[in-house]
């Protein structure tokens, strides 16, 4: 409850302030400036982050969407009666019979027996003589190998992987990981200089004035970055930290050095270390007892069973639980428990409880933060949230940078002297092809997946070239065409291409959404469902666009002048 | 409570606390009742049943996620209740 004494105190310093000297207005103006510029370059880039992270959050129901030979398969495996579940210590010997046969010489075996339940599948992991992890898959009810599912090699596909990876590296490894970790530092600035230049923050909380033009924009950014700026903060920061090894590594390389094998060991110590083989030959022992030992001590059933040099007198055996689904609930940490054993005494190495991490407190803020920027706790609501306030962010990013533009359309400020004007027409270029472009090149992907033909090698690659490709075509489109036309043009592709997206599934795979209903693919059935909705958005955009360009079109050939400063004012 | 309920209730109440907030404020005490200024006494109520609802919306969250993860939860539906009250009183001034 503000007083109104309080109040006009208040005001009276401000007027104070704002009339004593220029200290407050200057300071003002210059986070603005840092705003506008350090927006403005990096919105582009934060914004294809922004998007593809939002799309990230639902990975798996893309993935689900971009591999239907699995459909059927999954469909099969949840009416099929389920096998008499054999017991774990019947299936741990299974998999180390296998491992003893085909894998003598890994340094490294890992098991996974069953599902939280019991039931499920057996497999085995482990690592390569190229340091390669590699995988093969046992029948639970007999213990021998099962033949590679034909399906999953058909559709070569990194599906919603590919959002997830381009999100934070581009595509481009570590040095893309560093261009994404410099945009999320940018960001940061970005927000907390907007928030300085925000005189009216909590009077514009609420406040979207549409179809008024340049207000409109600034209105449109001001709101969805005020209402949801923890989210906006807590992305970006979290964003960072994840990687906070790479991004600050003075420390391992003080204590580790910098070449190859220090990163091994730095990555092997922060699991817990690992131990040094004896060269002593010991029977592997029964590894039951290890499992039972290790699930009563973290309290969850076994996920796995990893035995670091098999066959040696040094051998270690960590048991792994599964978290359960109120774990994943109540948790931002998402790691589980562990406990780790000599196999030649049985004495316990390690415990870890389940959300704890290994390495002290600063291991588990991080692990808490990694949790807490990929979104592995809570369920559904938070992925939906996480949705819904991550469009919110790559809404920021395009409104502010396409009011860059609105702004200067009426008027140049002649920031770049002589190239001004070319340089406008280059950020109006950029601008169309990385809010507009992009979106389709995240459509044009999935439609890539049904598109680019099933037998072709390296076919996932195809389908990214596919992304890449049709971005780079919007990016020459929308310089050769004026600004309004490719706005319009990209936006109504957009529009076709996500609206289209069940007809061109029916078409290439027989499935439809009456049959995705019916099965109960709520998966399926999402993926197309939030396509059709942004395309309708879309479609709402390519309208407004549309009765905008109209009269200031009909105005041209009276006066011309005039009209160009219309449509100037009003199209993004 | 269900995980589906608690959402619900938490965005409703963060919806009608969001809404109140508003409504207690000039500008938009206006698009609502034509009427320049909120009067005194509605003032005060309105952030009343603002503040007590969106603090109430914590309750569902702490219930169903616990306090770390409820807090997060609480906070994303405080900004969709939020975006939901600016995009309806957006709406309100169009039509």
């Amino acid at each position: 409850m503000s007083k109104p004494e309080t109040k006009a105190a208040h005001k009276a310093i401000r007027k104070k302030a704002t009339g004593s000297g220029a200290g407050e207005g200057s300071f003002r103006q210059a986070q603005a400036w840092l705003h506008t510029w350090c927006g403005l370059w990096f919105s582009w880039l934060l914004f294809a982050v922004f998007l593809t992270g939002t799309l990230a959050v639902f990975d798996e129901p893309i993935s689900h969407w971009m591999t239907p030979e699995h459909h059927a398969e999954e469909e099969a495996a949840a009416a099929a009666p389920k096998p008499v579940a054999t017991a774990r210590a019947q299936r741990l010997a299974w998999g180390v019979a296998y491992m003893a046969a085909h894998q003598p010489e890994a340094s490294m075996w890992e098991l996974w027996p069953s599902d939280a339940q019991g039931g499920g599948e057996l497999q085995t992991f482990w690592m390569d003589a190229d340091q390669q992890f590699a995988a093969a898959q046992l029948d639970p009810a007999s213990g021998r190998p099962l033949a590679e599912s034909p399906t999953s090699q058909v559709r070569g596909t990194q599906a919603g992987h590919h959002f997830v990876d381009f999100h934070y590296e581009l595509h481009a490894g570590a040095v893309g990981l560093w261009i994404v970790g410099i945009a999320a530092l940018a960001m940061l600035v970005a927000l907390v200089s907007g928030v300085i230049t925000h005189k009216r923050i909590f009077k514009d909380f609420f406040t979207f004035r549409p179809k008024k033009g340049q207000r409109s924009w600034l209105d449109a950014h001001n709101a969805v970055a005020v209402l949801t700026l923890p989210f906006q903060l807590m992305i970006a920061y979290t964003g960072i930290v994840i990687s906070g090894s790479t991004f600050m590594p003075a420390g391992q390389l003080v204590h580790y050095g910098s070449d190859q094998a220090a990163q091994q060991q730095f990555m092997a110590d922060r699991s817990g270390g690992k131990p040094a083989r004896s060269g002593r030959a010991m029977p592997l022992p029964d590894l039951e007892a290890f499992a039972a030992r290790g699930q009563a001590l973290t309290g969850q059933p076994v996920r796995a069973v990893v035995i670091d040099h098999p066959g040696d007198a040094a051998a270690r055996i960590g048991v792994y639980g599964w978290n359960s689904e109120a774990d994943a609930l109540h948790r931002l940490s998402p790691t589980t428990g562990m406990a780790s054993f000599s196999a030649a005494t049985g004495e316990l190495l390690q415990l870890r409880m389940p959300g704890a991490a290994d390495g002290g407190t600063a291991s588990l803020a991080q692990s808490a933060m990694g949790g807490l920027h990929m979104a592995t706790f809570g369920g559904w609501a938070v992925k939906w949230l996480y949705f819904l306030c991550g469009l919110a962010g790559a809404a920021m990013m395009a409104t502010g940078a396409i009011l860059f533009m609105v702004k200067r359309r009426g008027k140049h400020q002649g920031e770049f002297g002589g190239a001004t004007a070319r340089v406008y027409r280059l950020i109006e270029g950029l601008n169309v092809a990385a809010i507009a472009g992009l979106g389709i090149a995240c459509i044009g992907y999935l439609w890539a997946n049904r598109l680019v033909p099933l037998g072709l090698t390296n076919r996932a690659d195809w389908e990214l070239r596919v992304f890449f490709g049709l971005w780079l075509l919007t990016l020459v489109h929308a310089l050769l065409r004026k600004p309004a036309a490719a706005w319009r043009e990209q936006m109504g592709l957009f529009a076709a291409l996500c609206l289209l997206l069940p007809v061109l599934n029916f078409a290439t795979t027989g499935d439809h959404p009456w049959a995705q209903w019916r099965r109960g693919d709520w998966e399926s059935a999402g993926v197309e469902s939030v396509a059709m909705a942004f395309g309708l958005a879309a479609v709402g955009a390519v309208r407004s666009l549309r009765r905008r360009a109209r009269p200031s079109t009909a105005n041209a050939s009276k006066k011309t002048v005039h009209a160009t400063a219309t449509s100037a004012e009003t199209f993004p | 409570m269900t995980s589906t309920t608690a959402s619900l209730l938490a965005l409703a109440l963060a919806f009608i606390g969001m809404a109140a907030l508003s409504a207690a404020m000039d500008r938009h005490w206006e698009q609502l009742t034509r009427r320049r200024e909120v009067p005194r006494l509605q003032r005060m109520l309105l952030r009343a049943l603002g503040s007590v609802s969106i603090a109430v919306a914590f309750a569902p969250c702490l219930f169903v996620w616990g306090s770390s993860v409820g807090t997060v939860v609480w906070l994303g539906f405080l900004s969709a209740g939020a975006l939901c009250v600016a995009l309806l009183l957006a709406w309100l001034s169009v039509v």
